[in-house]
């Protein structure tokens, strides 16, 4: 193994120091993960403002009032949903974070903050979203005292509220004329404040218990569906960075026939699988780098949340092998590092377009999508989604993983056979 | 090789030092057109043995098939008792600097020389490389890339990757061409230092000056075929017998003959009137050359 992964290593230093190749193999990915991220809506759930959808049950001014103070928040990204069931997919299908339910007994609640009463917001959340529904339930609460300081601002609200106080007074049997006359003496002065709107704002309520109560139902997101954007366009950025080592490790052989030194490989006491072999080695390796450098950016920056790190491992390994497979196939087949660069190119790049590197499956045609099963892509890539975010078990991932272990053998033989062939 | 290569020691009783290579009747077609065509040469240890034709004359296709890059259609090729260099073990005893510059531009000559050597299989390639480009005086420039490297250092890298795993056996295609003449004075110094310490050399060049003084045993090849192979003196002995007499003029160009009464020829010319040049050479290669096929190594 030694001549192996000393032509692995030696084609890997070539590669770093080969400013042109090294931007196409991991930074031309990298941007068109994050360009294409961000035109498909990127800047959604999971950076920035948290996505939450906001369903209005009561649809009463003091409602409205709580749910525009919450699309106000700078903090949020609210999304009106017209009812529990649409906010609830939209958490489901990973569009919000969470889901707020203003209750249809909103208004009735609010106001009879004298008699105890108070208002049950219901929050549906994504239970892997923790820290951020922490720190929505705060910003609830914090909804709350502003809709008790409106109310205690409104002076009809506020003698709705006294009014109905004075009225549950008197219908308490079990209370004594003393405790009766105290109240009534303080509703009077409370009712004095609210008429005369002395107080303001929250300032007035301080010491009140919080009139929003949150009620936090976890609501378990679809598997199968994206996160974001970028979790669409990571595994296309991938397919770009395995073109990319395709394309450098399939002309990495004409280069070496043009220079001589594939003259010195063939020369030495090396058995003739072992070139082959070793181009394969060193295109895995950088295959395999380049998969860790934009999954690391895309978990980190962007915010991509892998279902099954052990499934990742394994798409990127079958995928690494099955392009490395590729590269080798190709280089045996093209005689100058012309035909290598431009042929491959063209190749692959067809390849990549019919397998989804350019535009996802979902959006092509049915005869398209057909054709794809053609394409390394877009096994690669599928097999990448669902280690992702398809939510895919072994067994549905184990056909992906065995077809593109067959076509990175199948690519390495024939470049072997080719090169034997040709080199003597 | 070996440092103290003892050429009269190493000679069996008939006085013959082993062979290291041997072309039996090699014959190689392209489209039906022979490049070679029943080729024999030995090469034995300790001999710089150089074939000598012009462009097209089947050197670097005999080369080629004594690397084992080129399948003969006929005949056969040995390589220190071990058969064809299809064979693995054949090829280990084989050091080849081909006529292109076979290094990694991007690489430093000391990185191209340990990636060499770890092919080769070494065991301590790092120190194979050091005393490789030690040997071709490269050492105070084996980390700079290859790329900013002169053409005549890039032929002394070509060569010190063909050097280090002291093969037995060196195919050298070419190795001075178009190198400067302080280069050219180094490289011929190292092969012929190569060949004293035991190794045999197969040297293939286009520089009857350069083959002259280098070679042992020099084998004139055209149109594929080895029309004489032996010493400088042997072969000046068989053909050279001939001078060359080159006569200039009026309004025409210059006429060569070959003759063994130089002074007849001069005489008959300057009879005929209108010359207005005259030359007279010494036989060398280049005779031995014209004598053989005809015409000039250059043309």
């Amino acid at each position: 193994m030694r001549a192996e992964w000393a032509i692995a290593t030696k084609d890997l230093r070539l590669l770093a120091r080969d400013r042109t190749g090294a931007f196409f193999v991991l930074l031309f990915p990298l941007l068109i993960m994050v360009f294409f991220g961000s035109v498909f809506g990127g800047s959604g759930p999971g950076r920035g403002a948290i996505a939450v959808a906001v369903t209005d049950l009561a649809g009463t001014p003091l409602a409205r009032a709580f749910a525009s103070d919450l699309r106000t928040q700078g903090a949020l990204q609210a999304t009106i949903a017209d009812d529990r069931r649409t906010a609830e997919t939209l958490v489901r299908t990973g569009k919000a974070v969470a889901a707020i339910v203003i209750p249809a007994d909103f208004d009735r609640k609010a106001t009879s903050l004298l008699q105890g009463g108070r208002v049950e917001v219901e929050l549906l959340s994504d239970p892997a979203r923790g820290p951020e529904t922490a720190l929505l339930q705060g910003m609830l609460t914090q909804m709350g005292f502003r809709t008790m300081g409106r109310i205690l601002e409104s002076p009809s609200m506020g003698r709705d509220m006294v009014a109905q106080a004075r009225l549950m007074i008197a219908a308490s049997p079990g209370m004594t004329q003393d405790e009766r006359s105290r109240l009534r003496t303080l509703l009077d002065a409370a009712e004095d404040v609210v008429v005369q709107r002395t107080p303001s704002g929250d300032g007035g309520v301080v010491a009140a218990p919080p009139l929003v109560q949150v009620r936090i139902s976890e609501l378990a997101r679809e598997a199968n569906v994206p996160r974001n954007a970028y979790a669409i366009t990571f595994p296309q950025g991938v397919a770009w960075g395995l073109m990319g080592c395709v394309v450098a490790f399939g002309a990495s052989l004409a280069e070496e026939r043009r220079r001589g030194t594939l003259l010195r490989l063939v020369t030495a006491p090396l058995v003739r699988l072992q070139i082959p072999l070793g181009k394969f080695l060193g295109c895995f390796m950088a295959s395999m780098v380049v998969i860790t450098v934009l999954c690391v950016f895309a978990m980190t920056v962007l915010g991509v949340r892998v279902g099954s790190l052990a499934m990742l491992m394994a798409a990127a390994i079958a995928s690494a092998y099955a392009f490395s497979g590729l590269a080798v196939g190709l280089a045996g087949f093209f005689r100058t590092e012309g035909s290598a660069r431009s042929a491959g190119n063209a190749v692959v790049l067809m390849l990549a377009m019919v397998g989804g590197g350019t535009v996802p499956l979902a959006f092509m045609p049915p005869f398209l999508r057909t054709a794809s099963a053609a394409s390394p892509f877009s096994w690669s890539i599928f097999a990448i989604e669902g280690a992702v975010w398809r939510g895919l078990g072994w067994n549905e991932m184990a056909p992906s993983l065995l077809v593109l272990w067959v076509l990175g053998s199948a690519g390495l033989a024939a470049g072997h056979l080719t090169i034997r062939t040709r080199e003597g | 090789m070996s440092p103290a290569f003892d050429h009269d020691r190493e000679r069996d009783a008939s006085g013959y030092l082993p062979d290291v290579l041997r072309l039996e009747g090699l014959v190689k077609r392209f489209d039906g057109v022979a490049a070679v065509d029943g080729l024999s040469l030995r090469v034995e240890r300790g001999q710089i043995f150089g074939l000598l034709g012009p462009n097209g004359a089947g050197k670097s296709t005999t080369i080629g098939m004594a690397m084992g890059l080129l399948r003969p259609d006929a005949g056969s090729v040995e390589i220190e008792g071990h058969g064809s260099p299809v064979r693995t073990e054949a090829r280990r005893a084989l050091g080849v600097a081909p006529q292109s510059e076979a290094l990694y531009d991007d690489l430093s000559g000391l990185e191209n020389l340990r990636f060499f050597a770890r092919i080769l299989g070494l065991r301590e390639p790092s120190r194979a490389a050091s005393e490789a480009i030690e040997r071709v005086g490269l050492g105070p420039r084996g980390r700079d890339r290859v790329k900013t490297y002169s053409g005549g250092m890039r032929r002394r890298l070509n060569l010190a990757a063909a050097i280090l795993h002291r093969p037995p056996l060196l195919l050298l295609d070419e190795p001075t061409a178009g190198v400067d003449p302080q280069s050219r004075a180094s490289l011929l110094d190292l092969v012929r230092s190569l060949a004293q310490e035991g190794a045999a050399v197969l040297y293939t060049t286009h520089y009857m000056e350069e083959a002259a003084k280098l070679c042992d045993r020099v084998g004139i090849m055209d149109r594929g075929r080895l029309l004489d192979s032996g010493s400088v003196d042997e072969l000046l002995q068989r053909h050279g017998t001939e001078t060359l007499v080159f006569v200039q003029r009026n309004g025409h160009g210059e006429e060569r003959v070959a003759t063994r009464d130089p002074m007849g020829v001069v005489s008959q010319a300057l009879q005929a009137g209108e010359v207005t040049g005259l030359r007279v050479e010494r036989p060398d290669l280049e005779t031995v050359f014209l004598s053989l096929t005809g015409r000039s190594l250059r043309d």
